[in-house]
């Protein structure tokens, strides 16, 4: 009994030592790399995204992601541009367990997100069965022009990986599903792309998306 | 248990794949001008026409060549106004043709993203003229709805 109690003490000990090994708070900032490419190859495209996390405790990371899109696409019938920002708020939890030392990542997480965006159709064909007149595209009329002040709002669900490379880069790969949760209908139109959100289809609220990303880690010691 | 996640996540993606791009068929399209043929002694009774030919202006091809008492006249698009020359070949050599110009103003409504858009129309005042005068074969025209929204009504009257 005596033997017990003396050595009780001493296992606490051990535990409060390990458990202060404690891992620094990591600012890991970056692009996404998908976006700048698409935009080099498409010619009606432009698209940045700044991506960030902070690990707070233990495998918990607050992340965000920021972007803006410009976007013009030849619908079936209709020509039309959508442009604006996003941004994304959220967490990831690392469920990859990482020996000493290591730090890659399989994350899952979830963001709730908005965009602030216009949308503008540039023409459009009128849907016609009978084509005894010449087809006319429409580029002056009641429809066509700008639809401002809009915005969407949806939650994401991220899975994703984090490789470290060299030093404090890393690479990641994620992929998102997201749900339409609100968005203005802009009079006349739809939002047939949202900017963060992508494609939206027609009844339909679920969409996805995916990133690759290039981010440089600081570690911060508090 | 990672992994297994992982693969249920790429399901929902694979199962949010649907055919958007198709304007699924018996969507209301850009409706025609629907025309109903009367008999002008008895405006009740329809009364058909045989063998007319029809051709819009400007068109190299005739429309079609109509037997019946009511037909559908495509609306041209770009202009707010359509003329049709309506045309009956006799026995003889000889044509009795009616012109006709129907005068509108056109506004789109938002179907979806693979219909696009169709249109409406709203008949001017007048509705319409009849570039020819006494020599042909219609009495009288008589407009019968305002606006040209579907294929359903009847849009004028051609008494004859």
């Amino acid at each position: 009994m005596g033997n017990a109690q003396e050595s009780e003490p001493r296992l606490e000990s051990i535990d409060t030592i390990q458990k202060r090994e404690k891992k620094p708070y990591t600012l890991r900032f970056g692009i996404d790399l998908i976006k700048p490419v698409t935009a080099q190859f498409e010619e009606d495209y432009f698209g940045l995204e700044l991506v960030g996390d902070l690990r707070l405790y233990g495998d918990f990371y607050i992340a965000a992601e920021i972007g803006n899109e410009k976007r013009t696409e030849q619908s079936e019938l209709i020509n039309f541009t959508t442009a604006g920002s996003y941004i994304k708020l959220g967490f990831d939890y690392n469920m990859f367990k990482n020996w000493k030392g290591m730090n890659n990542a399989i994350h899952l997480g979830l963001r709730l997100c908005n965009s602030f965006h216009t949308q503008t159709v540039n023409s459009y064909e009128t849907y016609n069965l009978n084509h005894y007149w010449p087809t006319e595209i429409t580029q002056n009329g009641f429809q066509t022009g700008e639809r401002e002040s809009l915005n969407a709002r949806w939650a994401e669900v991220v899975v994703g990986i984090k490789v470290k490379l060299i030093n404090n880069f890393y690479m990641g790969f994620s992929l998102r599903m997201n749900r339409l949760l609100s968005n203005t209908q802009p009079n006349g139109f739809d939002n047939l792309y949202i900017p963060g959100f992508n494609r939206k289809t027609d009844e339909n609220i679920w969409g996805a998306g995916f990133n690759y990303t290039l981010t440089y880690a600081i570690p911060i010691r508090l | 248990m990672n992994f297994r996640s992982f693969f249920i996540v790429c399901l929902f993606f694979l199962g949010s794949c649907e055919k958007d791009d198709i304007c699924l068929e018996g969507t209301p399209a850009t409706p025609r001008l629907i025309v109903v043929f009367r008999d002008h002694q008895d405006t009740a009774v329809k009364k058909q026409v045989e063998n007319l030919v029809i051709q819009g202006f400007d068109q190299e091809e005739i429309l079609q060549t109509f037997t019946g008492d009511s037909i559908a006249l495509p609306l041209r698009k770009k202009l707010d106004f359509s003329q049709f020359k309506l045309s009956f070949n006799l026995d003889t050599d000889s044509l009795i043709t009616d012109s006709l110009q129907f005068n509108y103003d056109r506004f789109d409504l938002y179907i979806n993203r693979a219909c696009g858009y169709k249109s409406n129309y709203v008949f001017q005042k007048p509705s319409h003229y009849l570039l020819t005068k006494s020599e042909g074969w219609i009495q009288n025209i008589e407009k019968s709805k305002d606006t040209i929204s579907d294929e359903q009504n009847t849009h004028l009257v051609i008494y004859h």
